[in-house]
C-alpha cells in the first residue's frame, strides 16, 4: 500500500507534533506576542488536528501529505489566532490602499547581546503596531517561508492581497525599526 | 514617507518610485519574474534602490532572530499528543498502530518524562512542570497555590474545545517514582532522593492525587528506605541533595513553598534556612564542606529572579551577584572555598534572545566571567583553576524556519570556554544531560537519545584526559528532562546512577508507570540494584 494511501495514524499524528510544534509555536509567538497564549494556541491546533484525524478529514483521510497537512495547521493556527486577538479586541483591519514606500539602509549587522535586546524590543513594538493580517503574512513569508500562494488560503484572502500586506508590513516595520535605530542614534550623540 | 534626509540615503532616482512596490517583496518570491528582471536591472543602477533592498534583507534576518529567540520552550510534542488524545481518545482507526490500546488512557510515563532537550537545559520549576503531562498535573496543583503565571502550559479542558464528545473512561491511578539526585560523602555511605507522585487520569481529566518525598540510604552496602515525612503529600518539583559527610548532608527541595532539609546523621530535618519570598524556591545545591556551602534559588519562572546563599557553618547569607537581565541559573561547580563556577542564561527583560552565562566566584565574589550569544548552558564541572567541561546549547532555524536546538560540549582552558567537538549530538534528538569531572584527567558526561514512540537511552561517556570514549548505554532509564531527571555520581572507580526505570518496548502514550531505578558501577561494570528483578 502506498504511503499516501493508508490510514493517518496516531504514530503519523506524533510524527507530525514532533515536526511542526516548533515552527507553529514560533508563527504564533510572532503573531500573539505572547509566548502563554502561543502555546496554547499550538495546543489547542493539535488538538483540532486530532479531532479532523479522528473524523477523517481531508487532508488526513488518507497517510496525509506533508505540504497539505503544513498549510492545514497553519490555517487553523491562524484562525485561532485571529479569535485571540479578537478576544483581546486588539485586533484591526485595513484596506489594501497602497501606503508609500519605505525604504531606508539599516545600520550595519548588529549582534551584540545588547543589540539583540535592543533590536528585539523595537521588533516587539513595531509588530504590535501591525494590522494582525499583516503581520500574520509577514511572518509566513519571512519567517515560515510560505509562498504568497500557499499564505492565501491560511488568512482567506487572494495572493495579489497577500503580497500587498507582506509589502505594506515590511515598510511598516522597516519605517519603526529604523525610527528607533534614528532616535538610539540621536541618543548616543548626544 | 521620505526618509532619505532623516537616514541618510542616497537619492532616489527618477525611476525609483515606481520599483518602490516591489523592494519588500524581493526577497519572498513572489514577484513576477519579468518584475523581477526589471528591479534587478534597476537595482544595479541605482544606489538607492540597492540600499533599500539591503536594508529589507536586514530586516528579514532581523526577524528572524526575533521570532527565533522568542520560541524557546515549545510546548513538548509528547506533551501536545496527550493533550489531543485527553480530548479525543483514539479510535479503532486511528489506533492500529498502538501495541495496548487500551491502556492509552493510562498515565504516559514515557511522555511525562520526555521533556527533551529544552526541557533538559531550563530547570526552573515553571520550565519542569512545562513540558509534559505530569509537569502540567504538578503545575495545576500548584497553581492553586498561587504559582499563577509560572507554567506556560495549561492542561486540557471541554472549555477550551466545546466540541469535544469523546466517551469517559474509568479514572486509571498511576503511581510516577523517580530518584532525581544522587551523593555520596563516602564510597560506603550515600543517599539517593527522588519524589513521589500518584496520578490520576482519565479522558477528560488528571490530576495529582498524591506527592511527597523518597529517600533511599545506602549504608553497609545495601540501600534502605528512609521515611522522611517533610512535603508528605505534597507535589514536589526537583529534589536535590549534597552530602559532605555520613552524618552531615543537605537537601533541597523545590515546592510551592519550597525548603531546605539538614541531615545531622540521624534524620532528616527543615534547615534553619532564611525565608524565601513568594513564588521562590531553591535550585542548585553544592555544600563543599560541614562550613562551606552554597544554594542557588529562584523566583518563578526563567528569569523571575536569582538569590545565592553562602553557607559558612552556622548561617546562610545571601551574597551579591551581577545584574544579568533575565539570569536563569543552570549548574553550579565549586572547586574551593574560594573558587567555583555558576552557569546559564541571560534573557532580555520581556522575552529572550538567549545568552549563554559563566559566572566565577573568586576573592570573595561573583563577577561574569564570559558570555556567549545565543547559547544555553545546562551543566559545568570544573576539577582545577585551569580545566573545566560544560554543556549547553543553541537554536537556529533552518532555511524552512524550523527553529532546532543542537547540544554542545565545551571546555574551559586557558583561561576561556569553548566548544568542544570531542562528543557529537544529533539536533533534536540528543542532548547532555549531566557533566562529571573527578579530575583533569577523569571525567563522565551523560547523552540522551530520544526516541520517538518509545523509550529514551542514556549514553555514557568516560574521559580520560585525552578523549571521551562511549562506556555505557542505559536503554530504559529515563533522564533527559527534568520531570525525572536521573544523575549520577562517581567516586574513584565507584559510581551510581539514579532514576526512573521504564519498562522497555512500550510505545509512546501507554506506558503506565515507573520504577525506582539504581545502578551500580564497579570494576568497571554496571549493575542493576533497583528494579529488583
Amino acid at each position: 500500500m502506498a504511503e499516501t494511501e493508508r490510514p493517518f495514524t496516531l504514530d503519523d499524528f506524533t510524527a507530525m507534533t514532533q515536526q511542526y510544534s516548533a515552527p507553529l509555536f514560533a508563527f504564533a509567538c510572532g503573531f500573539l506576542r505572547d509566548r502563554d497564549a502561543a502555546r496554547d494556541l499550538v495546543q489547542d491546533t493539535f488538538c483540532d488536528a486530532w479531532r479532523a484525524v479522528q473524523q477523517r478529514t481531508p487532508p488526513f483521510d488518507l497517510g496525509g501529505d506533508r505540504v497539505d497537512l503544513r498549510r492545514w495547521l497553519y490555517r487553523i493556527a491562524y484562525r485561532r489566532a485571529v479569535d485571540v486577538l479578537r478576544r483581546r479586541r486588539v485586533i484591526h483591519w485595513e484596506s489594501l490602499d497602497a501606503d508609500d514606500a519605505v525604504v531606508a539602509a539599516l545600520p550595519p549587522e548588529r549582534i551584540s547581546f545588547e543589540d539583540q535586546i535592543a533590536e528585539h524590543d523595537v521588533l516587539h513594538r513595531a509588530l504590535t503596531e501591525l494590522a494582525s493580517p499583516d503581520a500574520a503574512c509577514l511572518l509566513l513569508a519571512v519567517v515560515q517561508g510560505f509562498s504568497a500562494a500557499e499564505i492565501a488560503p491560511i488568512v482567506g484572502a487572494t495572493p495579489a492581497a497577500v503580497a500587498k500586506r507582506i509589502a505594506r508590513a515590511k515598510q511598516r516595520l522597516l519605517a519603526s525599526y529604523l525610527a528607533q535605530n534614528q532616535r538610539a542614534h540621536e541618543e548616543t550623540r548626544s | 514617507m521620505n526618509y532619505r534626509d532623516e537616514f541618510d540615503l542616497p537619492l532616489a532616482g527618477p525611476d525609483c518610485a515606481a520599483f518602490a512596490p516591489l523592494l519588500p517583496l524581493a526577497q519572498q518570491g513572489i514577484l513576477e519574474p519579468t518584475d523581477r528582471a526589471m528591479l534587478d536591472a534597476h537595482a544595479a543602477g541605482c544606489a538607492h534602490c540597492r540600499a533599500a533592498l539591503a536594508a529589507f534583507d536586514q530586516l528579514d534576518a532581523a526577524l528572524r532572530r526575533y521570532v527565533l529567540a522568542t520560541t524557546a520552550m515549545p510546548p513538548a510534542p509528547e506533551f501536545l499528543v496527550r493533550s489531543a488524545l485527553a480530548q479525543a481518545p483514539a479510535t479503532a482507526s486511528t489506533s492500529d498502530v498502538m501495541e495496548q490500546p487500551m491502556q492509552r488512557q493510562t498515565v504516559p510515563a514515557a511522555v511525562l518524562r520526555r521533556g527533551r532537550t529544552l526541557v533538559a537545559s531550563i530547570s526552573s520549576f515553571a520550565a519542569v512542570v512545562a513540558l509534559a503531562l505530569v509537569a502540567a498535573l504538578i503545575f495545576s496543583t500548584l497553581h492553586s497555590n498561587n504559582m499563577a503565571g509560572k507554567v506556560p502550559h495549561k492542561t486540557p479542558t471541554a472549555q477550551s474545545t466545546p466540541t469535544t464528545k469523546s466517551t469517559p473512561i474509568p479514572v486509571a491511578r498511576v503511581q510516577v517514582d523517580a530518584f532525581t539526585s544522587v551523593s555520596f560523602a563516602t564510597p560506603t555511605d550515600g543517599w539517593a532522593v527522588g519524589k513521589h507522585a500518584v496520578l490520576n487520569t482519565s479522558s477528560q481529566n488528571n490530576s495529582i492525587v498524591d506527592g511527597g518525598l523518597i529517600f533511599y540510604h545506602f549504608t553497609n552496602g545495601a540501600w534502605q528506605p528512609v521515611s522522611v515525612p517533610l512535603f508528605a503529600h505534597q507535589v514536589v518539583g526537583l529534589v536535590r541533595i549534597s552530602m559532605v559527610a555520613p552524618d552531615d548532608g543537605w537537601a533541597i527541595v523545590q515546592a510551592n513553598p519550597g525548603g531546605v532539609l539538614h541531615y545531622d546523621g540521624t534524620s532528616w530535618q527543615m534547615a534553619n534556612f532564611p525565608a524565601l519570598g513568594d513564588q521562590e524556591a531553591p535550585f542548585l545545591i553544592q555544600m563543599l564542606s560541614r562550613t562551606d556551602g552554597w544554594i542557588v534559588t529562584e523566583v518563578g519562572d526563567v528569569g523571575g529572579g536569582v538569590r545565592i546563599w553562602h553557607y559558612d557553618g552556622t548561617h546562610w547569607t545571601a551574597q551579591p551577584l551581577p545584574a544579568i537581565s533575565g539570569f536563569s541559573p543552570q549548574s553550579i561547580s565549586m572547586l574551593s572555598a574560594n573558587d567555583g563556577w555558576l552557569v546559564g542564561f541571560g534573557s532580555g527583560a520581556t522575552a529572550p534572545p538567549y545568552q549563554g552565562v559563566v559566572l566565577r566566584y573568586h576573592q570573595g565574589s561573583w563577577s561574569v566571567q564570559q558570555s556567549i550569544p545565543n547559547f544555553q548552558f545546562t551543566d559545568v564541572s570544573v576539577d582545577s583553576m585551569t580545566d573545566g567541561w560544560a554543556t549547553g546549547f543553541k537554536q537556529y532555524a533552518d532555511s524552512t524556519g524550523i527553529v532546532h536546538l543542537q547540544y554542545t560540549l565545551l571546555h574551559y582552558a586557558n583561561g576561556t570556554w569553548s566548544p568542544s567537538n570531542a562528543v557529537s549530538a544529533q539536533p533534536d534528538s540528543e542532548s547532555f544531560t549531566q557533566i562529571q569531572m573527578l579530575s583533569p584527567t577523569t571525567g563522565w558526561l551523560s547523552k540522551v537519545v530520544t526516541a520517538r514512540g518509545g523509550v529514551d537511552t542514556t549514553m555514557l561517556y568516560r574521559f580520560d584526559g585525552n578523549r571521551w570514549t562511549l562506556q555505557h548505554t542505559f536503554t530504559s532509564v529515563s533522564n533527559g528532562d527534568n520531570w525525572v531527571p536521573s544523575a549520577f555520581t562517581f567516586l574513584g572507580q565507584t559510581g551510581w546512577y539514579v532514576g526512573a526505570y521504564t519498562i522497555p518496548g512500550n510505545k509512546l502514550v501507554i506506558t503506565s508507570s515507573e520504577k525506582l531505578a539504581i545502578y551500580q558501577y564497579q570494576n568497571g561494570q554496571w549493575t542493576a540494584i533497583l528494579p529488583e528483578g
